[in-house]
């Protein structure tokens, strides 16, 4: 019994440490909670960083975009943002009207093949979403008259949530979205993109039964 | 005329490389993690019937009278199946011209523009011109020389005072005014046809060139800015030129056939003129299906 003892405490405490989150860098060292509640979820506000803006242009050199293209391509971005990766992480699926930030090209990808990198789907629910990262630069393409025919952004985006159990979600985007004028708004119509979406959870290990198969925890009987 | 959208529509992957996809899940002792990798891109829209372009190579320049179609490639591009083909036309083939009467295809641009230059070789070809692109002498140079040198595989060695072509036979590095020289020589075995055949070779050699520099949208940008500062482009607009210029891009070109019109140099009165040969009216039914020559 005596010699028994000693295992039957570190097995105990394995299996405290088990049930304990790993710390997050990102957030405040909490215990889990016992029980899962409720809780309202908090998404950051989706706006991008706009970087270097270059513009080919095939009339008169061009600084940067007008004013008013820029402003309809970085609407497009951060719609896209909040619904396909912010709300997407806080929900467990991406938002409604993401399907209409693409053109009809894009549209098949994402509707097939290409979900599992425009969109994050499948990670969440996440009650606490951040924006860590939304690193964006432009290339545009503008004729002869300066009409600007396509945006290229080359993303560096990181969006990170806290589950309900004390897990971790990240998701880090690069690579590159080609917008173009379709109808009403600006469009996604091309992208080549990297999702990684990592998630962590805390284990849901079992403590032995005091009736067990002859592990540490059944040893003291 | 104008490349309608919900024609491009359909659209397809013609680059979509998913893969990577991966969910591992590791027991780390301590936490569960998931980690998924996922790589997808959809760059380039397939339109789900082929487009053909018309190159034009325009003699016009200062103290010359009107302008003809000195260079004439006519391209036909599948995107869904990545293919591709060019087939030159000789300048001097004889053909009915827009409004009646016969002329020789290079005076369509005299008589009617881009448009006319169109006509006339959508009239005896039978293929359905999307947009045309027409160059001159000093945009073909001043685009070479800012896209940078392009290795040409000189067919034969070249002499011509004329043209300005002196080259040995192989790989040449050319700069605008001697990729200029080299297109416009016809002082060579062959004459007219092997000239057309040339030019065609250029396109293929600036293709591999720009391949070799960079293929993201970004050069993209930036070729086609080059391209249309250089170039007047009726029949397609910017957007549509981008997407365009990726399948291109995208295009091998070991996968793009070049053929010359099959053709006999032949008298019109007194004018030295080519005859389409009876194979031609095949060929350009062949191209005219889908852009790709199967039978050919």
């Amino acid at each position: 019994m005596e010699r028994l003892l000693p295992l039957a405490v570190a097995a105990a405490c394995t299996a405290v440490a088990l049930l304990v989150p790993t710390s997050q860098p990102d957030e405040q060292a909490t215990p889990a909670p016992a029980t899962t509640t409720t809780v309202p979820p908090s998404v950051a506000a989706a706006s991008v960083a706009v970087g270097t803006v270059t513009v080919h242009s095939a009339g008169p050199p061009m600084a940067t975009l007008p004013g008013d293209v820029e402003a309809e391509v970085r609407r497009t971005l951060e719609d896209y943002l909040r619904l396909g990766s912010l709300e997407a992480v806080a929900a467990g699926r991406s938002g409604a009207g993401t399907a209409a930030l693409f053109t009809a090209t894009a549209r098949t990808a994402l509707q097939g093949a290409g979900r599992a990198v425009l969109v994050d789907d499948g990670l969440g629910p996440a009650h606490t979403v951040r924006l860590a990262r939304a690193d964006t630069d432009l290339v545009a393409l503008a004729g002869p008259a300066g009409e600007v025919g396509a945006v290229v952004a080359s993303i560096d985006w990181r969006v990170t949530g806290r589950t309900a159990g004390g897990g971790r979600i990240t998701v880090a985007r690069t690579g590159e979205l080609t917008l173009v004028p379709d109808g009403d708004r600006w469009r996604i119509d091309a992208f080549e993109l990297t999702a990684e979406q990592d998630r962590t959870a805390p284990t849901t290990t079992t403590v032995p039964g005091a009736h067990g198969d002859g592990s540490p925890g059944a040893g003291g009987r | 005329m104008r490349l309608r959208p919900p024609a491009l529509v359909a659209v397809g992957l013609a680059v979509a490389a998913l893969g990577g996809l991966a969910a591992p899940r590791v027991a780390t002792g301590e936490s569960a993690v998931e980690l998924h990798r996922a790589h997808g891109a959809s760059h380039s829209w397939a339109p789900d019937e082929p487009v053909f372009v018309l190159v034009v190579g325009s003699d016009e320049r200062p103290g010359l009278g009107g302008a003809r179609g000195d260079a004439l490639q006519l391209i036909g591009v599948n995107a869904a199946a990545g293919q591709a083909t060019i087939v030159s036309i000789p300048r001097d083939t004889w053909v009915p011209m827009p409004g009646g009467g016969m002329g020789r295809v290079n005076e369509g641009l005299n008589r009617g523009g881009a448009q006319g230059q169109v006509q006339a070789v959508a009239g005896f070809t039978g293929v359905p011109i999307h947009f045309v692109a027409v160059t001159t002498f000093a945009g073909l140079a001043a685009m070479v020389d800012e896209l940078g040198e392009v290795v040409v595989d000189v067919p034969v060695p070249m002499h011509d005072r004329a043209s300005g072509a002196v080259f040995p036979q192989g790989p040449v590095q050319m700069s605008g005014a001697a990729a200029l020289a080299f297109a416009r020589n016809r002082n060579i075995p062959g004459g007219d046809f092997s000239r057309s055949e040339n030019q065609g070779r250029l396109i293929l050699a600036a293709l591999t060139k720009l391949r070799s520099d960079g293929t993201s949208a970004a050069d993209t940008m930036r070729y086609l800015s080059v391209l249309l500062r250089h170039t007047r482009i009726e029949g397609v607009g910017v957007t549509d030129l981008y997407r365009l210029g990726r399948v291109g891009l995208s295009l091998e070109p070991e996968r793009i056939r070049h053929v010359v019109m099959p053709g006999r140099v032949g008298t019109a009165g007194s004018a030295s003129v080519v005859h389409p040969l009876p194979q031609a009216a095949s060929l350009f039914a062949d191209l005219a299906d889908d852009g790709i020559l199967q039978h050919h």
